[in-house]
């Protein structure tokens, strides 16, 4: 019961939480006055005590507390509750004083009661009165259109905001046009809507259009619900509420949003389509594509601009449906160079890359020089606003665009921000393009040069690996560069297999040096060459050293000729001196004999002497020699002429060396040296040669041998041999062996070399004799014969001579009978 | 009547040792002959001319040699010595001097140049 009253009570106080300020005073005010009574009505009836009345006074004080504290809102719900536990308690004081009958009992518990009911109904109605006000308020100043609807539609109500949302002055205006005309008919009256309604109760975001008063079309977005009255008609609908929202302008923003969305997707397209593009020619047309998806209402021109002369002519246009290109152009003449003027007083601007935008005269300035006056064209285009535009970038101009909106529309900034922004990405992309064209064109030329080189040339990377090559190192090496590329250096070219580090210091590889050296290569025959090759470092986009370029040139040729040229000029100062040396040695082998003749000449003169004979003998030996060695010279010259010619008669071979026997046995004798001769007795009597040169070469090996020997002996052997596959063909083989002083090893073979005597003191050490001796060899070969030498000094000498002669014909026979 | 000088002549060109010999011999001297320096050395010491014809250019031992080794202390001859040349007369001339030789003579030499330098020598 108690929880029961204390549950009811609580949920009253919280309702009275609620109130305001003022029904708050008026709450309190109404207690202090009940409770004013109560107070009364006791000191009237009864005739309390002093205590009670001091009790019933703090108990006063306590419910006046109680006021004060109810007076604020935080501490009101504090205060209604020290209120009734005061009451209580003074009820209960004064009837714990005796003087309490029945009578009392009432007046202190029914007075309070009556005073809470009476003031909760009044709160309750001034609750509602409150909400109605409040509600009221709502309606009318809400930012959205509010009505309410009649259950067949006829419109009850509208707020503030409605009423302006339709143009209309006043709701009375409003209401008055909504009962005459269809201005705006509410949503529920539709089947689709109203059935929604039915089950659901209500609809959220119904969105059609309307027209306002003064004609413009609208987007309202309306949201619909039942209103039900439970307290006086239960469940009875009352009316239908709804809420209008104009979002025209939202409708619009998504719409334009909708349009940049694809703008940005053209824009994104074309960007494509650019990189696409090989040539500017293609990327003005994918311009002149995309700028008709922007802009498809409009004409395109994408023309050349003049910058001097401020003439474009046109190269690409965009098409039309409701324009042929036929009107557009002529009947028969493309309209593509089609030449017009660009204002002069834009023209300044043109260079920023911005739109601009042509006043009328300019325009019909423009369009008239396009359409070559053809009324039909320009009728249909009028009137028209004129952009220019131009694609330009870095200073350049690529082209100029030509925007002709055929409707009285103009381009929103939005629009040209889009088409700008497309003028740039081309432009930065022409300017792009012919930037790299010229590096292309470069890399080009490079390669041109590269291969236009007469000399092999090829680079690598730091390590040694082939980068490329050009088109002589492929001929060099017989390998195509696909093939060269990515080997080291051993691989293909070096043979001794030196690495970037050999060849460079470190700094000077880091720093980019240039290096001359030589090395061994091989060519593509396998071929060894020496080469001169020139190196130099290069660097890559970062500045670190990338690798060597290298360009070599093959200078075995040059060194061979080089060579040769050195020995040649060796040669020629060798064949210099000789001559020299010959000389001296010609006119010291003639200074003795004619010595012999000066002085034996004088002596005759003077007839100072006794022995004529012996003088004779002298002066015949003398002049033996000089004719010998005048013969020597002569045969010596006419051999290095190439004019020495061996002649071919019938001789007895027998009779020459008997007649070398007879010469040389005196000379042996005069210096006691013991000469024989032995030849072999099988000789032909006849046999076919030079006689004279068989003679000559006898003599002189003969003579030498006499002539270095200073004792001992002179052996002189004669053989013959057959030729086995010839039988015509006979070889004299003749030995001449003596004890003299021999000739070294070493100068051997250089004493047969025509007059190369190596040095002075050969000459001295054969006092010129080498002549002889080369020459007899000399001759032995020219007769295809073959001459050897064996000596060793103090010991002797050996020659050894075979001389081919050919037997008669007529001889042949009879020395095989 | 004083006696007959001897004159050695050291050639290794028999017909220069006989030619000169001849000559010498109807001056009125005493020829004296060698083919090479090693004999001429030889018949220098055994015979002591009193003049020696030297040629230089000998097979072995050539002229400089031997008139080396004859102003050695081993031979110690200082008998007056003229030199035959057949090439290069201005370097032998210097040589000559150098080396001791009295004189030089130069192939082909004559009658009356090779008088002269003997009558300055003797």
């Amino acid at each position: 019961m108690v929880e029961k009253a204390k549950k009811l009570l609580s949920e009253k106080v919280n309702q009275l939480h609620d109130l305001n300020l003022r029904i708050r005073i008026f709450l309190v005010l109404h207690l202090m006055v009940i409770q004013f009574l109560i107070l009364f009505f006791l000191n009237y009836f009864n005739n309390i005590n002093i205590t009670v009345t001091m009790i019933n006074s703090l108990v006063l004080c306590f419910i006046l507390a109680s006021f004060v504290m109810m007076a604020f809102r935080r501490t009101f719900k504090f205060g209604i509750w020290i209120f009734i536990i005061a009451t209580v308690f003074s009820v209960f004081f004064i009837s714990l004083s005796g003087s309490f009958d029945i009578k009392d009992g009432i007046c202190l518990t029914v007075y309070p009661l009556i005073a809470l009911a009476i003031l909760v109904a009044h709160i309750t109605k001034r609750r509602i009165v409150f909400q109605n006000q409040l509600y009221g308020e709502l309606f009318e100043n809400v930012p959205i259109g509010i009505y309410q609807a009649s259950m067949v539609g006829e419109i009850i109500k509208v707020n503030k905001k409605m009423v302006s949302i339709f143009e209309y002055d006043s709701s009375e205006s409003f209401l008055k046009a909504c009962s005459r005309t269809e201005i705006f008919r509410p949503a529920l009256l539709m089947d689709q809507v109203a059935e929604i309604i039915r089950e659901k109760g209500f609809i959220n975001g119904f969105e059609r259009k309307v027209i306002t008063k003064s004609g413009r079309e609208i987007t309202l977005r309306e949201n619909i619900r039942r209103t039900i009255n439970y307290t006086l008609s239960k469940g009875k609908i009352v009316f239908y509420e709804g809420t209008i929202e104009d979002i025209s302008d939202l409708k619009e923003t998504e719409e334009q949003q909708s349009v940049i969305q694809n703008d940005l997707a053209v824009l994104s397209t074309s960007a494509i389509k650019i990189a696409a593009s090989e040539s500017n020619d293609e990327i003005l047309k994918v311009m002149l594509e995309q700028l008709s998806v922007i802009l498809n209402d409009a004409l395109i021109f994408v023309s050349d601009i003049n910058v001097d002369t401020l003439i474009s002519t046109v190269r690409f246009c965009s098409k039309r449906a409701d324009l042929k290109e036929s009107e557009i152009f002529g009947q028969d003449e493309r309209f593509l160079s089609k030449k017009y003027n660009v204002p002069g007083e834009v023209a300044q601007n043109l260079l920023t890359g911005e739109i601009i935008t042509l006043d009328t005269e300019q325009s019909r300035t423009i369009n008239e020089s396009i359409f070559d006056n053809n009324l039909s064209v320009l009728n249909k285009i009028s009137p028209a606003i004129n952009y220019l535009m131009s694609i330009t970038w870095n200073k350049k101009v690529f082209a100029i665009v030509c925007i002709i909106m055929t409707r009285d529309n103009k381009l929103s900034r939005k629009k040209m921000d889009v088409i700008e922004t497309l003028g740039r990405q081309i432009a930065v992309t022409m300017d792009r393009n012919g930037y790299m064209k010229g590096i292309k064109r470069q890399a080009e030329f490079i390669e041109l040069l590269n291969d236009t080189l007469p000399v092999p040339l090829f680079y690598r990377d730091r390590d040694g690996k082939f980068l490329g090559c050009n088109r002589y190192f492929e001929e060099f090496t017989g390998r195509k560069r696909e093939n060269l590329i990515g080997k080291y250096d051993a691989d293909i070219l070096f043979i001794e297999n030196t690495t970037q580090n050999e060849k460079w210091d470190k700094e000077s590889f880091q720093k980019g040096g240039k290096k001359v050296f030589d090395s061994k290569i091989r060519r593509a025959d396998g071929m060894i060459r020496t080469a001169t090759f020139f190196e130099s470092v290069y660097f890559n986009a970062s500045n670190a050293t990338y690798g060597t370029i290298a360009a070599f040139v093959d200078k075995t040729e040059e060194k061979e000729l080089v060579e040769r040229l050195s020995k040649a000029r060796a040669d020629a100062e060798a064949v210099a001196r000789l001559k020299s040396e010959f000389l001296t040695i010609v006119s010291h082998e003639m200074r003795t004999p004619l010595t012999t003749i000066l002085v034996i000449s004088e002596m005759m003169q003077k007839n100072s002497f006794n022995n004529i004979s012996e003088f004779k003998e002298i002066l015949a030996e003398a002049t033996e020699r000089l004719f010998e060695l005048i013969d020597n010279i002569i045969d010596a010259s006419l051999m290095q002429d190439g004019k020495f010619f061996i002649e071919e008669q019938q001789f007895c071979p027998q009779d020459v060396y008997n007649d070398l026997f007879n010469i040389f046995k005196n000379v042996a004798a005069n210096k006691n040296l013991k000469f024989t001769m032995d030849v072999s007795k099988d000789f032909p009597q006849m046999i076919l040669g030079d006689r004279y040169r068989f003679f000559q070469i006898l003599k002189q090996i003969i003579s030498n041998a006499i002539k270095f020997t200073h004792k001992g002996e002179v052996i002189v052997k004669a053989c013959m041999d057959r030729s086995e596959k010839e039988e015509s063909k006979i070889y004299l083989v003749t030995t001449v062996t003596d004890t003299g002083i021999g000739i070294p090893v070493e100068k051997q073979s250089s004493l047969f070399e025509f007059f190369n005597q190596a040095d002075g003191s050969l000459t001295r050490g054969f006092n010129g004799s080498g002549i002889g001796l080369a020459l007899a060899k000399r001759i032995t070969e020219l007769m295809d014969g073959w001459f050897k030498l064996y000596s060793k000094p103090d010991q002797g000498s050996n020659v050894t001579i075979s001389i081919p002669f050919r037997l008669p014909l007529n001889k042949v026979n009879k020395s095989y009978s | 009547m004083e006696s007959k000088k001897k004159i050695l002549i050291i050639d290794d060109e028999q017909l220069i040792l006989k030619t000169t010999a001849l000559l010498l011999k109807c001056e009125g001297y005493i020829p004296l002959c060698a083919s090479d320096g090693k004999q001429g050395l030889a018949v220098t010491l055994k015979e002591k001319p009193d003049m020696i014809l030297l040629d230089i250019m000998m097979p072995g031992m050539d002229g400089w040699e031997v008139l080396s080794n004859l102003r050695s202390k081993k031979y110690n001859v200082n008998t007056p010595v003229v030199i035959f040349t057949a090439v290069d007369f201005v370097a032998s001339e210097k040589m000559a001097k150098e080396k001791g030789a009295k004189a030089i003579l130069r192939k082909p030499f004559q009658l009356h140049q090779l008088k002269t330098v003997i009558g300055a020598c003797l």
